[in-house]
């Protein structure tokens, strides 16, 4: 049983780890060749995915109005969405699953999919993204104040690039230093000195933690992943 | 009052803030965007890069355009691809069109339509289809078909989005690989630049710029010269409304475009969001002194 | 209540106060700024005239040549075969409206021949490497010798198929058939009835027009294979029994050619890339062409591609890895031997028993938010991790842990370990499937679902660890609205500060990746931080030691970019 739940996996693991290692430094056509493989085994795997995650969306949904849990009538509205896109893909104009439309007439009627993603799924998604700008707002209040050195000059850092970031700066410039870019020349300076010198800090740190982490999983050391220590 | 009071009520007042602002951040975008200000800036000089870079190839010359956002992304992106492509048409060069999201098929298609609209009313560039431009859709494989296209643009590609072959197809006459491009931008609303510098760029050496959201920005910094790995970007409506300035200019006309016209309601909240931090830091210090002469 | 108005009014007042200011300041700098911008507009720099342009252009002098022997084709190094790299010296003097032009053969002798030869400009830049320039070659890229068209598609050729095992015996008969009852009988020939015929099929369909070729043309396999397309249009239209198998049996012969020809196209690319080439080297300007080589005679290289086994560009990466490998495997051996190995404290995995026991008193559930990333990220691998340890913890609370993924096979992987996690905790009966669910792909259709559950359910404690990006302070926001305890970690640089301003507790960058050690306290695990820790350090003194190195050189003006180079990463 261990054989199978645990050896097996983790000498597959080391394999493929092993082999995507030495495919970054082999560029002979034979290593493009595993990799388009490997690359097909992955869109393989990911079809089945596909179907687990459908099960398991389905599944919950149906459990929900099944119990009448709080908030079953969305997943409803789930259904509902879901099979009406399914059938007018499927519908296809007339054309049935699996063809191209023939005509232009077709082309038309195969519209409702289109006008289902131009007039329902693109708003949608806009709008919640642009709730974003409301949400960063009351953050930025709630969290920009001066409590000791360090928060003050991350606070005047951020007014600096906020303004920057703008074209209203350059006439606060104007009128404050008698030229036009220095905010924008500050804000520069920002991003590209002190924000640049973290970032390469942090991404240092977290390729290495990477690393470390792969080199983990890789040798088995480290095995949650797989439901066990 | 016990504990759990104390925390529901201070649920309760923060709840009534985030409101506040809520409404604050509405009206600060919407008044600017009625009243329609004038408040063309000057370009940033990351923008001016990507500039040069596209206004120095030559007509026939292929840029490959990642169009890495789904509709939510599109506020701040779609301006942008929409303003390479008018500035590509003008040009000459023959955008080659690629997505790694599904949900940007659409999107793409209605962006090079209104893009190739506007080319005819300006400049009077009459553009076809796998002629003067390819929109070559949707693969999955992310990294994978980076890589795929580097080997084999067209074998990864096999048909366009219309399903024209691409083997022998005009658009795409020299163009075997990525190797062959003379510039490619990617339009990311997440990493995929980072994906694009990787497998792209990196290993196939070409020339790459790009646009993304304000909020990603931050993170291509560490790409640009001196490191090199991109040659300029455009952060956020601000780059799309630099690059229509900068487009305007070159044809002597008044800055127009959509980036531009959402510069003011950008503004608007910018100076709002600084307004109120600034009060809310003065408040607190004031409360500091105030708590300490009481004492 | 009333304190909590009077505040909720003052705060409007002057928010108010601060939007209003807001809005006259645009307004006023628009104003300000209208008038300016018209001229700003109108003063552009003046189009270059043709003055320059009619200058008379000065010969090619022999300064402006590079020399001779310094004209080199090589195989590209660290290649799949696919490139031929040509390099020369910067000569004495160049001026910039100087071309260098690269020309290629098969044969030395083909150079006669204009028509035989192709060539590629090169345009006077930087050198790339000090006074080196070198360029390029694809010999079978489109620009010089690309593979030839496919033959055209008649009986001869399915028959050669034939023979090649492509087709069956039965499927070249029926292929002939076909090919035989198409209008004109013979598609490798021209015939206008067949050409109309093809019209007729494809009025409908604008796109199809242009592959319809020129009259009096012959029928390429690849215009046949367009045709043919536009003909199972054709059959569509009838909706025949025999019109529908058809169109099947030759969607299969399509797909056969396509593959059969894409996978001999990459052996015939590399048979060409690694055969032997000939290279002339001119430099150009205006009409003017003088080529590099010895008492009037063009001097002319060659070189073949070749395939290699190692890219020596990324010599120094592969080092530093394996060295680091080393470090990270020495110090898991020495946590064996030494088991109380010292971490310093992570407060976001300390509070991780506080947050589940605050859910367990309030009788609240846990949410477990893995963000975006596939099963293949690594800060998605790392946050799975986390779960095992949070869902054992949970378990043994007896609190609920509910996990929302938006990726079916995280899901997958998901359910199995909070399974495993319970079993450990001995609460199998506690487990139920679908509080680990998928519940949406979409990024934004993931927000409006996890936004809306955590409004719903009022969690006590939420964790949002993996891999995030604009979803980031949507679900952290809407997560702080409800008064659960936050803890959040991912490797997205940018999506820091958002969880850092809204979660009580933020997992920066590896910290997420040491979780997983730092929670099951194993020597292993724990050596292996300490490995990441010194590799770290080396990665310091390294970068300083050679900055210090490098600016001293720069001042006393010595050359030392070969220690430039052991840093610099290279693809290649």
């Amino acid at each position: 049983m261990i054989f199978k739940k645990a050896t097996i996996p983790l000498i597959i693991v080391f394999v493929m780890g092993v082999l995507g290692f030495a495919t970054q430094y082999v560029p002979h056509p034979a290593s493009a060749t595993v990799t388009e493989e490997i690359t097909s085994w992955f869109k393989v795997i990911g079809g089945f995915g596909l179907f687990i995650g459908a099960y398991s969306l389905i599944h919950m949904h149906l459990t929900r109005i099944k119990r009448r849990m709080e908030g079953w009538g969305y997943s409803m509205f789930t259904f509902i969405g879901a099979a009406f896109m399914i059938f007018v893909g499927l519908y296809n104009g007339g054309d049935g699953p699996l063809r191209e439309a023939s005509s232009q007439e077709q082309v038309t009627q195969k519209m409702m999919f289109d006008w289902g993603y131009q007039y329902v799924f693109v708003p949608c998604t806009a709008t919640i993204f642009s709730i974003l700008a409301f949400f960063m707002a009351s953050a930025a209040f709630r969290t920009f104040r001066a409590r000791n050195l360090a928060a003050g000059l991350l606070l005047v850092a951020a007014l600096i690039v906020m303004l920057g970031r703008v074209p209203v700066s350059e006439w606060f410039s104007l009128q404050v230093f008698g030229d036009k870019g220095v905010f924008d020349t500050a804000t520069d300076f920002i991003m590209e000195g002190p924000n640049l010198a973290a970032k390469r800090g942090i991404t240092l740190g977290i390729s290495l933690g990477a690393i470390s982490q792969a080199l983990r999983i890789l040798f088995g050391i480290e095995r949650s992943y797989m439901g066990g220590d | 009052m016990n504990a759990s009071q104390t925390q529901s009520k201070k649920l309760r007042q923060a709840g009534i803030v985030r409101r506040v602002i809520f409404v604050l951040v509405a009206v600060a975008v919407i008044v600017p965007y009625i009243l329609k200000p004038n408040l063309p800036g000057e370009p940033n000089h990351w923008a001016e890069e990507v500039y040069k870079r596209v206004d120095t190839l030559k007509p026939g010359s292929h840029m490959m355009l990642a169009f890495n956002f789904e509709p939510s992304s599109g506020a701040e992106l779609y301006p942008m691809v929409r303003v390479v492509l008018m500035h590509c048409f003008k040009k000459g060069v023959v955008p080659v069109l690629m997505t790694h999201y599904t949900n940007a098929l659409n999107l793409m298609k209605q962006v090079v339509a209104e893009s190739a609209t506007q080319a005819k009313k300006k400049w009077g560039k009459d553009v076809q289809p796998g002629k003067d431009y390819v929109i070559l859709g949707y693969r999955p494989g992310d990294e994978m078909l980076i890589v795929n296209m580097g080997e084999n643009l067209k074998g990864a590609f096999d048909k366009d989005l219309d399903n024209r072959l691409t083997q022998n197809m005009p658009a795409l006459k020299g163009v075997n690989s990525l190797r062959d491009l003379d510039l490619a931008m990617d339009f990311a609303s997440s990493g995929t630049t980072q994906m694009w510098i990787a497998y792209g760029s990196d290993k196939f050496g070409f020339p790459l710029v790009a646009g993304t959201t304000a909020v990603q920005a931050p993170d291509l910094y560490i790409y640009l010269p001196p490191s090199g790995q991109l040659k300029g970007f455009l952060g956020g409506l601000r780059g799309a409304a630099d690059y229509e300035t900068l487009l305007c200019r070159s044809d002597n006309v008044a800055v127009e475009g959509p980036a531009n016209k959402g510069m003011p309601s950008q503004s608007a909240v910018h100076v709002m969001l600084v307004l109120l931090i600034l009060g809310a830091n003065v408040r607190m210090i004031y409360g500091k002194f105030a708590g300490k002469r009481k004492v | 209540m009333k304190a909590c108005n009077r505040s909720a009014v003052r705060v409007s007042a002057w928010c108010l106060g601060a939007l209003v200011a807001a809005t006259f300041a645009t307004a006023a700098m628009a104003q300000a700024e209208a008038p300016a911008t018209a001229p700003a507009a109108t003063t552009q720099p003046a189009q270059p005239t043709s003055a320059a342009a009619t200058q008379l252009s000065r010969p090619i002098s022999p300064e402006e040549l590079p020399p001779a022997d310094s004209f080199k084709a090589m195989a590209k190094t660290g290649d799949d075969g696919s490139a031929i790299v040509i390099e020369w010296a910067r000569p004495a003097k160049e001026s910039p409206d100087t071309t260098y032009v690269v020309q290629i053969a098969k044969h030395p002798e083909d150079f006669a021949n204009k028509d035989a030869f192709k060539h590629k400009d090169v345009l006077v830049l930087p050198a790339k490497l000090g006074d080196l320039y070198q360029t390029e070659i694809s010999p079978s890229s489109d620009q010089f010798f690309p593979l030839p068209e496919p033959p055209d598609l008649t009986p001869d050729r399915l028959k050669q198929l034939l023979a090649e095992k492509v087709l069956t015996a039965q499927e070249c008969d029926r292929a002939v058939k076909i090919l035989q009852a198409i209008p004109g009988g013979k598609v490798a020939k021209p015939d206008m009835a067949w050409i109309e015929k093809l019209q007729e099929c494809v009025n409908n369909r604008d796109w199809l027009k242009t592959f319809v070729p020129p009259a009096g043309d012959l029928l390429t396999q690849e215009q046949l294979t367009r045709a043919l397309a536009a003909l199972m249009s054709q059959f569509r239209e009838e909706k025949t029994d025999q019109a529908k198998s058809e169109q099947g049996w030759l969607d299969l012969l399509m797909a056969f050619l396509k593959r059969k020809d894409l996978d001999l196209d990459k052996d015939k690319k590399l048979a060409i890339n690694t055969s032997t080439w000939y290279f002339r080297l001119a430099v150009q300007k205006d009409d003017q062409k003088v080529y590099v080589g010895q008492n009037g005679q063009p001097q002319v290289v060659s070189a073949a591609g070749k395939p290699h086994w190692f890219k020596w560009g990324q010599l120094n990466n592969l080092v530093f890895a394996l060295v680091f490998c080393v470090i990270v495997g020495v110090f898991i051996q020495v946590a064996k031997r030494r088991p109380n190995l010292f971490i310093r404290k992570i407060g976001g995995l300390e509070a991780v028993d506080e947050a589940i026991g605050r859910s367990t008193e309030m009788d609240k559930p846990v949410f477990f938010v893995h963000g975006l990333g596939g099963v293949g990220g690594l800060a998605t691998m790392a946050a799975i991790n986390i779960l095992g340890r949070v869902a054992t913890r949970a378990a043994e609370h007896d609190s609920r842990v509910k996990v929302m993924n938006s990726d079916p096979i995280v899901t997958a992987v998901s359910q199995e370990v909070v399974q495993q996690s319970y079993m450990q905790a001995g609460r199998p009966d506690a487990f139920n499937a679908d509080d680990v669910s998928m519940v949406a792909s979409d990024q934004f259709s993931y927000v409006a679902a996890v936004s809306g559950r955590m409004v719903r359910e009022q969690p006590g404690a939420i964790f949002l660890l993996g891999s995030f990006a604009a979803e980031s302070l949507l679900l952290a926001e809407t997560g702080a609205s409800t008064g659960a305890i936050q803890v959040a970690g991912t490797d997205a640089y940018t999506q820091l500060p958002f969880f850092i301003t809204t979660c009580d507790y933020t997992l920066i960058g590896e910290e997420l990746y040491a979780a997983s050690a730092y929670l099951s306290r194993e020597p292993k695990l724990l050596g292996s931080l300490r490995g990441q820790d010194v590799g770290k350090a080396f990665l310091m003194i390294v970068i300083v030691v050679v900055s210090i190195l490098l600016t001293i050189a720069a001042a006393i003006g010595a050359n030392w970019d070969w220690l430039r180079k052991i840093f610099v990463a290279n693809m290649d």
